[in-house]
């Protein structure tokens, strides 16, 4: 039975009842950024986890396995670079998506991040609607790559 | 001193006084750092309760009332300020868009119009701060009007608040500041424009033939910096223009823009009357993507004037392996200056400490290679480079080909 209903675009989804919600990590160290993120990502549907460094980032991830990691590329403990560098390195978290944030004037961190793994990356100040879009692009080729049994 | 006595009876007035001013004044402090700190903690606790609200507003469509309830009052604006302002730092968009539609709804925008007025000069740089932060195109006409503000800081904010919002309407009375190089500095409204982009490059092009030469020369910088592909037409015309330094400017410009299409216009600029024009049009080649204008460049390295010869040297530096051809061939340049600024790029783009370390090759060809080029150096006198190679190289067949080349005798061991 459908859960949700179809309205204008831009327009946010209820989950179906007996669907579970899918989980998305936002590591940064500004707590701005976490906070805001979390409250629209929330009214989106989606549970949301933060970390406000690059060490309590891996523990999420480790632990909670999250659908979707937003990841600030300068953090403390360790970096947004670090942090994707291990998971893309263990077959357990290698599958979980990663949007990077960078600041608008560090093009080639975003570069160097798509070499150590990272699915997509946004500048700040960005556009939510562009985020919340491609992270949706993001989990649902996930969840069509499990689906079919392919690695993604 | 007795007890009793005038003396004595001073002191103990003089210490008591002391002692109850300086109790007064610690009960100030705690008492003022007390208050501090209740308000610190209660815009910290009043800005828990809004932000929830104010996030959902941005991030939908509804009036700002749906999701505040209408519970703000006054003392609520610096907080809520605050908010959207940090918003803006990290995202950007329609969020942006339905911040300054708060801003009105609220009266910020009246509040802080009516702040520019203030007969303090830092309420009035305030005001028109907060105002850029807002990007309330109401507020242009009342910024425009203080541009003529006697205190310098607060034509600064007027004029950053103006770049700000970034409308034809705010940006044109920058262009014209331009024109007032004793009112304003060029410097700064310069770059205030070019952050304010394309905006900025229109405004400059419908005014550029009306501007005093010296604000022709800041637009043209700031063409430069914003790179925007609307002014290579101006700039190309500039190049013919009859002022000299009108043209370099352009030329430089167009170099940084890096406009393939310009490059017969720079490659002829290298003949150019006017040396300042010949050496910014060899800096302009060597900053575009294009090997055609070698051979100018080349001719260009015998320039009479030093400027032109080095920014023709570098430029071919820069082209990458047919351009370090053109560098080498031109060891057995007739023209002397060109020879020796060939050498200095070869020596600068690392080539002759390669060269070098070809005489080590195993193959005869290279090492031959080598050797005539190092034989041209000695030619030209300069052996600087090949003489500390010859007492430090690590490799000693190097050390002995390099001695045996320079006329040198040497230890066998390099020196230190």
């Amino acid at each position: 039975m459908k859960g949700w209903t179809e309205g204008k675009a831009g327009e946010s989804w209820r989950a179906q009842e007996n669907k579970v919600m899918q989980r998305i990590l936002v590591a940064d160290d500004d707590p701005m950024v976490t906070r805001f993120l979390t409250s629209f990502l929330e009214g989106e549907g989606f549970e949301v986890m933060t970390a406000p460094d690059g060490e309590k980032a891996l523990e999420a991830i480790r632990e909670h396995q999250p659908d979707l990691v937003i990841l600030d590329l300068v953090m403390p403990f360790r970096d947004g670079f670090e942090v994707c560098r291990m998971m893309k390195s263990q077959s357990a978290l290698r599958h979980v998506p990663v949007i990077v944030i960078s600041m608008k004037e560090h093009e080639n961190d975003a570069l160097r991040a798509f070499e150590l793994g990272a699915d997509d990356y946004i500048r700040k100040p960005f556009n939510i609607l562009e985020l919340l879009a491609r992270a949706r692009k993001l989990m649902s080729r996930r969840g069509s790559a499990a689906a079919s049994g392919s690695s993604f | 001193m007795e007890q009793g006595g005038p003396m004595y009876t001073f002191l103990v007035w003089a210490i008591g006084s002391f002692f109850t001013v300086f109790v007064l004044l610690v009960l100030v402090i705690v008492a003022m750092k007390s208050r501090r700190q209740w308000q610190e903690s209660r815009w910290r606790t009043r800005r828990a309760q809004l932000e929830p609200a104010l996030f959902k507003y941005v991030a939908g469509r509804e009036p700002l009332e749906t999701y505040t309830g209408g519970a703000l009052d006054a003392s609520d604006r610096p907080i809520v300020e605050q908010i959207f302002f940090d918003l803006s730092r990290i995202v950007s968009g329609h969020v942006i868009d339905r911040a300054h539609q708060a801003f009105e709804q609220l009266g910020f925008v009246d509040y802080y119009i009516h702040r520019l007025d203030s007969h303090r000069w830092w309420t009035r740089a305030e005001a028109a701060e907060k105002l850029g932060l807002m990007g309330s195109r109401r507020a242009i006409p009342p910024l425009v009007a203080k541009m003529d503000d006697l205190i310098p800081d607060v034509r600064v904010r007027v004029a950053r608040a103006l770049g700000s919002i970034g409308s034809p309407e705010a940006v044109r009375p920058l262009v014209h500041a331009l024109r007032a190089p004793g009112r304003w500095s060029a410097i700064r409204v310069s770059g205030i424009l070019i952050a304010a982009g394309n905006e900025a490059v229109q405004a400059l092009l419908e005014e550029f033939y009306a501007l005093p030469m010296h604000a022709q020369l800041s637009a043209i910088d700031i063409f430069a910096r914003i790179r925007s592909l609307d002014t290579v037409g101006l700039l190309r015309d500039l190049l013919r223009h009859e002022q000299p330094d009108l043209r370099a400017r352009a030329a430089f410009a167009l170099g940084t823009i890096g406009d393939p299409g310009s490059l017969d216009l720079l490659t002829g600029a290298l003949r150019d009357r006017a040396w300042a024009v010949r050496a910014m049009a060899a800096k302009a080649l060597g900053r575009i993507r294009d090997e055609s204008c070698i051979p100018a460049l080349c001719g260009a390295l015998a320039d009479t004037e030093w400027w032109v010869r080095a920014n023709a040297a570098e430029a071919l530096k820069n082209k990458g392996e047919r351009g370090t051809q053109a560098l080498l061939s031109m060891l057995d340049a007739q023209d002397i200056y060109a020879a020796q600024q060939a050498v200095q790029m070869l020596q600068e783009a690392g080539v002759l400490d390669t060269l070098v370390s070809q005489l080590g090759s195993q193959e005869p060809g290279r090492r031959q290679e080598a050797l005539e080029v190092m034989a041209k150096l000695v030619r030209l006198r300069r052996t600087d480079l090949l003489t500390e190679m010859a007492h430090n190289h690590p490799e000693s067949s190097i050390r002995q080909r390099l001695s045996i080349l320079l006329g040198l005798r040497l230890s066998p061991e390099p020196v230190a």
